[in-house]
């Protein structure tokens, strides 16, 4: 925070990884599952709208248009979904939620393996840390990418889940506020 | 035998007890709409907690604070809405939850109104054991009587939050180790689908953020 530490700590690969962000940030599920580059993908809490897709073997989170979006940039409901994790209608924070019902989603975004289900999943932070170890090395860090980005999907590891009703509007006026706090992030530092 | 000095009895009583001053009596004082230096102090605003966090307490004025988020103003209250993240400590006199409205979370905690829920709860028992043995003509008043006091109560009983729901908080920061907690005032649980407290409250707050930008 202060002057002090970062002018030490500008040699310290460590202080390039991604933070964790300890709040549930409001997240649109298109930021997730489109993001190409996997080291860009959030780390951390989120807090995600979505229509809730439920598939035979697994749960999905269904985008929701945003209304005011301008046209090139809107996406008609479903067209993209991210992969739910931990998510079962047992779970005692489900609240009457049923397929194709609005919800939003509060949970962890992590990397999940989706040609080999079980296996330990890995963040944002994780993968910087394993293209640190490669050193300088491009070929192999271009490789490593390439590979994470081949078998891992961006998912959502669930922790609470509400219903709602007014998917649209409540996303509308969570990217405005996040606008509110951006500025007080670039004028604060 | 009388020395002059036994008469004064007072005057020997001095020797042996220490005068307290008397305990000043709290008097009402209106709180103060300006600071020292002229600033208005303002009240009730809407406020992200990531704001909250980001404020400082005024040197001069106990209890007020000064917000450099969307512009630089000294505030003694505010509101926030935002999701209960989990449970601080509870201790004798406050409970303690996580706020987290998406831009950062704030500890928040409420005082434990013992006297009010006690009176309350005694007034919902008396109206309850009416509504079935008092005579058809105060069946209704009693029954509403009920249904008033039970909501009244969830407005002062802080223990009724569970982490996952939804809160509207009005009271004031409070600077505390270094970091600033929240001291609620009152507080409403919207659990509604709808979220149409949330949707309304949003909407002040943006209203208010763009009104005050600082351009």
């Amino acid at each position: 925070m202060s002057d002090v530490d970062s002018a030490e700590s500008i040699n310290d690969p460590a202080e390039h990884l991604p933070k964790y962000c300890d709040f549930f940030k409001h997240l649109l599920v298109e930021e997730l599952v489109l993001e190409p580059d996997y080291r860009q993908i959030h780390y951390g809490k989120c807090a995600v709208i979505g229509r809730l897709c439920a598939i035979p073997d697994y749960f999905k989170l269904e985008n929701v248009t945003v209304p005011h979006l301008p046209s090139d940039y809107r996406l008609p409901t479903g067209a993209v979904s991210l992969l739910l994790l931990n998510f079962t209608y047992d779970s005692p924070s489900v609240e009457s939620l049923a397929h194709a019902g609005y919800c939003i989603v509060r949970g962890e975004v992590v990397l999940c393996n989706v040609q080999k289900p079980n296996s330990p999943t890995l963040t944002t932070r994780g993968l910087h840390e394993q293209l640190l170890q490669l050193g300088n090395n491009e070929q192999l860090r271009s490789a490593l990418l390439e590979k994470v980005q081949q078998t891992h999907r961006p998912a959502l590891s669930v922790w609470h889940t509400n219903r709602i009703d007014q998917a649209e509007e409540l996303i509308q006026r969570r990217l405005e506020i996040r606008l509110l706090c951006k500025d007080s992030i670039s004028w604060g530092q | 035998m009388t020395s002059p000095t036994s008469e004064d009895i007072e005057d020997q009583l001095d020797n042996f007890i220490i005068r307290k001053p008397r305990e000043q009596v709290n008097t009402y004082a209106a709180a103060r709409k300006e600071t020292k230096d002229g600033q208005q102090i303002h009240e009730h605003i809407p406020l992200l907690v990531n704001d909250i966090l980001g404020s400082s307490p005024d040197p001069d004025d106990k209890g007020v604070f000064t917000v450099f988020n969307p512009t630089t103003l000294k505030y003694r209250t505010c509101l926030v809405y935002g999701f209960v993240a989990g449970r601080g400590v509870h201790n004798k006199s406050f409970y303690k939850y996580i706020i987290d409205d998406g831009t950062g979370t704030m500890e928040f905690s409420i005082y434990v109104k013992p006297k009010e829920s006690e009176l309350i709860k005694r007034l919902y028992n008396e109206a309850n054991s009416l509504v079935g043995t008092a005579g058809l003509q105060y069946e209704r008043v009693s029954a509403s009587m009920v249904r008033l006091l039970g909501k009244a109560l969830e407005y002062i009983d802080g223990s009724v939050i569970l982490p996952g729901n939804n809160v509207l908080l009005y009271g004031r920061p409070n600077r505390f180790r270094d970091k600033n907690v929240f001291d609620v005032i009152s507080f409403t649980v919207d659990n509604e689908k709808s979220r149409k407290l949330e949707i309304a409250f949003n909407d002040n707050l943006i209203d208010y953020y763009q009104s005050h930008g600082a351009t």
